[in-house]
């Protein structure tokens, strides 16, 4: 008895003790910079905060920035601090931070998936800076008098980069690349930057299967709730929206034969094909469509942002998802069994688009209701395909899902493989191993592994550098909060920073995987303009004069920050 | 001996019911966000955490909690991972996969420990002894992961004997190797333990007694020797099943094993938080150990009676 009430006292010291560290956490943080009393005598000594957990080069791309910060500008501390994706997601959106590195992956082909970040009041605007300017201008492209005409509304985005540029909200660094290793005899697989990063209808290998590697689990095969490219991945695979991707990544009819646009650009009618079925043999119908966006309406789900105003602007969405509107109001509706009608509240230039966006795929009401929410999308018995695989290996958590090819897909004729296994490699360590073994077909290797690949004769030829879509930036509170001081209120010290950093160095021998430095806050790769065709921001000197490595002009601006600042 | 077994019982579940609150407040005060979202309006993230409970004050939660993790046995859906899927539909299957190849690891690891073992204190001072001795310190300095990744290059790279994945479809086959890896730690510490603790009792007074009385091998061996130095080694033991059974995060990492291990790390190092898998983990952590300590008691009492009636007295 008396061992018992030790342990006990013991546990429970063990508890105080936790709690009080836990609690006392803040104070061990560095104290906000320059705020002491002892004005005269502050110095500028600010913190960067960086995931621990996102890729093995962030940490050196931190180092880095620390590194040409400090040097270009005497007098600045660069204090780092590792921490969680989880913890620096949370720091970033309460505003407890001064200096982050984070990242942005494009939703979807246009613009405005960047852009609409930094507009006054949004989640992502993390430097919380706001312009009256800018807010009308993206208000305008979105939803207003410029989303009709696309010429002018692409040029009007080009207006609202600029004054972000100028203002240097953010530091873009350096948009992704994936540095894949594609086994020879495979061919055909698609790769994009954007919605679905690789894509198999088309691909054949040597032995009719294909083994392929995953940096993360699936987090979800639905529709509704998946978030993860990993999870799209897969979902893509046995599903087919009303769209689906290319080679080049154009929407392509797949569920939809054909589409009308009425003349406003507001109603769309998809034509839907008669020989789709799911996988149990029910015809794929338009009420498929209806259901999976209303349900998407009340999901309270990370995605449903895609049908409001800022993105997909389907009709009544706002009403529906922030005030509480009849989700039956909702701007879809099954006309007949094969006729989907689309009311969009201001023409949508990348509409057909967005419509291979797992988001906007179909969901069999009846199977749905039947598994029920918690269970859909958690086996191959709670699943529905409609597309060219099937789900054959899942289970939540599974290291190892596979798909197999599905006989009874529309298309079945031009699907070449005849499965899909996927492996999830935590950390690319031994990915390169198992791909020089066979054990992957496809593999993604790290930055430092590309060297010794281009090393290897024969490995060298399996490398392929492939757009991942996603931005690596640098965001800067502009207020002051537990952390910072409001230093990077002002505009000089941000456009010193910006100006500060060698972005062809830190991607020449920290990332080194083929990622490209970049120099406009929408990267180039995913973004081309409905009439043109020309990639939004193919052109990297644009904003030469405010983003640039130009270490006199950084010096310069930051003499001025300091005097305006008192240092 | 069942009311001391009664009161043990009662003790572990009031040390469990401790543990969780203090997981339950603990969880609750770690950096980051239960709904990891880049995308979500605030209200929407506001709605979430209202239906998931977190706007109750922290004791009616932690009574919730307990009332429905009772009455249902439900440790409640997920936040973070796995985008809110029941703990039921994901848990089972890590449990599974972890114990059964923590359990291959267990058996392989003390039988091949107690034989080494008991071939060292033995054959003391000649091969079996150094042989044993040298492979305990190799087993005892090399991280299971570095072994790991050497038997992985040698057998699953160089050899293609083994799959370089685990793979559930093939459990025994693709569950060697990661079983071998962790099982050499504890093979290892049994295999000292056993030596040191057999050499001891070899040397005392009533060995040297029956074997002056004529009992010789086997019998003097399990009887007299294995029986009196069991009692330290089954200490050893019992901690190393539980973190045989429930430690194999890295072994989990790099042979793509979902398991318990790496499930832990996900719901704490992912794109969020999960509060609801980081308690049920660590309720089904603490429940191991608390049931293994349990068992070991009573196991000291069948191997040595003076313990259960000492202990018996005392409670």
């Amino acid at each position: 008895m008396k061992k018992f009430k030790a342990i006990g006292v013991a546990i429970l010291a063990v508890v105080m003790a936790a709690a009080l560290c836990a609690c006392g956490g803040g104070g061990n943080e560095p104290a906000p910079s320059g705020s002491g009393a002892d004005a005269g005598e502050k110095s500028m000594t600010y913190t960067l905060i960086y995931g621990n957990n996102e890729g093995d080069e962030v940490a050196l791309v931190a180092q880095s920035l620390k590194d040409q910060w400090e040097e270009a500008f005497p007098g600045v501390t660069i204090n780092l601090q590792p921490m969680t994706k989880a913890e620096r997601l949370d720091k970033m959106q309460n505003d407890n931070y001064t200096i982050a590195l984070t990242r942005w992956g494009p939703d979807y082909a246009d613009p405005m998936t960047y852009l609409g970040m930094w507009t006054t009041g949004t989640a992502n605007n993390y430097g919380f800076w706001s312009n009256a300017d800018y807010d009308a201008l993206i208000k305008s492209c979105s939803s207003g008098e410029l989303a009709g005409d696309y010429d002018a509304r692409w040029a009007a985005l080009y207006d609202a980069e600029k004054l972000v540029m100028d203002d240097a909200v953010i530091a873009p660094l350096y948009t992704k690349a994936n540095a894949n290793l594609i086994a020879d005899g495979v061919e055909g697989v698609e790769f994009h930057p954007v919605a679905l990063n690789r894509v198999y209808k088309r691909a054949t290998s040597a032995t009719g299967t294909l083994n392929v590697m995953f940096a993360t689990n699936v987090m979800s095969l639905d529709t509704n709730l998946a978030t993860d490219g990993d999870s799209f991945e897969i979902i893509a695979d046995c599903i087919d929206g009303l769209t689906q991707m290319d080679a080049d990544g154009a929407a392509v009819p797949a569920i939809a034969e054909s589409w009308d646009i009425s003349d406003d650009q507001m109603t769309y009618t998809f034509h839907l094909r008669k020989d789709a079925t799911w996988n149990n043999g029910t015809p794929v119908t338009a009420n498929d469509f209806e259901f999976a966006w209303k349900l998407a309406m009340t999901a309270n789900v990370e995605y449903n942002y895609m049908f409001d105003s800022t993105v997909g602007c389907v009709k009544n969405a706002d009403a529906i998802l922030y005030d509480g509107g009849d989700v039956d109001t909702l701007g879809v509706k099954a006309l007949d069994d094969y006729t989907l009608e689309v009311q969009l509240e201001a023409p949508v230039s990348f509409f057909p688009s967005l419509m291979y966006f797992p988001t906007f795929y179909p969901i069999n009401q009846a199977f749905y209701e039947s598994v029920g929410a918690d269970n859909y999308g958690t086996s191959p018995e709670t699943f529905l395909s409609n597309g060219a695989f099937v789900l054959s290996e899942y289970t939540p958590g599974t290291a190892s899902p596979k798909v197999a090819k599905n006989p009874a897909y529309y298309d079945a004729a031009s699907v070449q493989l005849q499965g899909i296994n996927y492996q999830v490699v935590d950390g690319s360590d031994n990915a390169l191993t198992a791909f020089k073994n066979a054990t992957l077909d496809i593999a993604v290797v790290s930055g430092d592994q590309v060297k010794a690949v281009n090393d290897d004769a024969t490995l060298s030829k399996n490398l392929k550098v492939t757009g991942a879509g996603y931005m690596w930036y640098v965001t800067f509170s502009q207020t002051v909060n537990a952390d910072s001081n409001g230093d990077f209120a002002n505009k000089n010290l941000r456009l010193a920073f910006t100006n500060a950093i060698d972005r062809e160095f830190v991607v020449d021998n920290y990332v080194m995987d083929g990622s490209l430095a970049t120099f406009t806050c929408v990267p180039p790769q995913f973004a081309a303009s409905a009439t043109t065709g020309e990639d939004f921001s193919a052109d990297q000197s644009k904003f030469a004069d405010v983003c640039s490595y130009n270490l006199e002009a950084a010096q310069g601006f930051f003499e001025t920050a300091a005097s305006e600042l008192g240092y | 001996m069942t009311k001391y077994i009664i009161k043990r019982v009662i003790m572990a579940l009031i040390t469990l019911l401790i543990i969780t609150f203090v997981l339950f407040l603990l969880v609750r005060i770690m950096p980051g966000n239960p709904f990891p979202s880049e995308r979500m309006s605030a209200a929407a993230i506001a709605k979430k955490r209202a239906e998931m409970g977190l706007d109750n004050p922290m004791m009616v939660q932690f009574w919730n909690y307990i009332k429905t993790l009772i009455t249902t046995g439900s440790f409640g859906n997920g936040s973070a991972l796995y985008n809110g899927a029941p703990i039921s539909s994901v848990l089972p299957v890590a449990m599974s996969n972890s114990f059964r190849i923590g359990g291959i690891a267990i058996l392989f690891g003390v039988f091949v420990g107690l034989i080494l073992g008991i071939a060292a204190a033995l054959n003391r001072g000649h091969f079996w002894d150094v042989f044993c001795t040298v492979l305990s310190i190799i087993g005892v300095c090399v991280p299971s992961y570095v072994f790991m990744i050497f038997l992985q290059y040698f057998f699953a790279y160089k050899v293609t004997i083994f799959p370089f994945y685990f793979d559930s479809a093939r459990f025994l086959h693709s569950a060697i190797m990661p079983a071998l890896s962790l099982s050499l730690f504890s093979m290892s510490t049994v295999a000292r333990f056993t030596r040191n603790e057999m050499v001891e009792v070899m040397d005392s007074d009533y060995v040297l007694l029956a074997s002056a009385k004529g009992m010789y091998g086997t019998k003097l061996v399990t009887k007299h020797i294995l029986r009196n130095a069991l009692i330290p080694i089954v200490t050893v033991i019992a901690p190393l099943i539980v973190d045989l059974l429930t430690g194999a995060l890295v072994v989990e990492k790099i042979y793509g094993i979902n398991g318990i291990g790496k499930l832990m790390v996900d719901s704490i190092t992912g794109e969020g938080v999960d509060y609801n898998y980081v308690l049920a983990l660590g309720i089904l952590y603490s429940a191991l150990y608390i049931v293994i300590m349990l068992i070991l008691d009573i196991a000291y009492g069948l191997l040595d009676p003076r313990i259960r009636v000492s202990s018996s007295k005392e409670g």
